[in-house]
């Protein structure tokens, strides 16, 4: 299972694909699914596995205000937590 | 008739085989290849063209059967009475847009992801000059053009761009194209698509 997270403008992005890939972890962008909005269009979608590591290196790395969705079965998405 | 166009560089042979074709009532005409590269982009204008492509390989040279249909001209070939609409993506960078290239990078990611969703597709991509570089080793978005691939995207790289980036070797998806068979597919195009 994956989860999608979301942030609040593409710079933000930028710094969090940044310092996940420095810590190489297997990370994608990904267009905002349709069914999630936010102001920006792009997401980043990892393996639920990592999930918390993510977090906490992005949190660390001062980023808040992230959204996280998990993509179930089928296609749809479910906010995580 | 045989037409021997070994030692001439690519799109020579496509040229010869365009204007034997042409030439051509009824019948057929083996042309002489003597790489791999020109022998794919050979039989791929003549069945682009309706005719029948017969390759046999001896000793590194391919001869190429090239077998005109019987309905007079290449352009009388005979075409399904509602043709779809043709839409070419024509993608002339590693980056999308004009402006930032790290946001570049992560825009063309995202348009190939979203692409591969749509119900119409663009067919086919196109790749040129530092474009090369998405369909070749250390591309990030391999995954995203060999899914298109095989949801029957035609995805075609620019050999002389490959060759200029020193990535001849290294093309990972697709195959490798000509200005030719490039030129054809954007004039034959009814909507061109410049990501």
């Amino acid at each position: 299972m994956t989860c999608v997270l979301l942030f609040d403008s593409v710079h933000q992005v930028m710094r969090a694909e940044k310092l996940l890939k420095k810590r190489n972890l297997q990370i994608d962008l990904i267009p905002v699914p349709r069914e999630i909005s936010s102001d920006c269009g792009v997401a980043i979608e990892l393996p639920s596995e990592i999930k918390e590591e993510a977090l906490h290196l992005i949190g660390r790395g001062g980023l808040s205000n992230v959204i996280c969705y998990r993509r179930i079965e089928g296609g749809s998405f479910e906010k995580d937590g | 008739m045989e037409i021997d166009c070994r030692g001439k560089a690519c799109p020579q042979p496509v040229i010869t085989a365009k204007q034997a074709l042409e030439q051509l009532k009824e019948g057929e005409v083996v042309l002489v290849v003597d790489n791999p590269s020109s022998s794919e982009n050979v039989e791929r204008f003549a069945r682009s063209q309706g005719c029948s492509v017969h390759v046999v390989e001896k000793e590194g040279d391919y001869y190429l059967r090239l077998g005109k249909p019987r309905s007079g001209g290449t352009s009388a070939f005979p075409q399904e009475g509602k043709k779809a609409r043709k839409t070419v993506a024509y993608i002339s960078s590693q980056f999308l847009g004009i402006g930032d290239d790290t946001l570049g990078a992560i825009l063309m990611k995202v348009f190939l992801k979203t692409l591969l969703e749509m119900e119409n597709k663009p067919n086919p991509l196109i790749f040129i000059n530092s474009g090369v570089k998405l369909t070749s080793e250390g591309s990030e978005v391999l995954e995203s053009l060999r899914a298109l691939a095989g949801a029957g995207v035609e995805i075609l790289s620019c050999g002389t761009c490959l060759d200029f980036y020193g990535l001849k070797e290294k093309l990972r998806v697709g195959i490798v194209s000509n200005m030719y068979d490039i030129a054809r597919s954007l004039l034959e195009a009814d909507t061109i698509i410049r990501p």
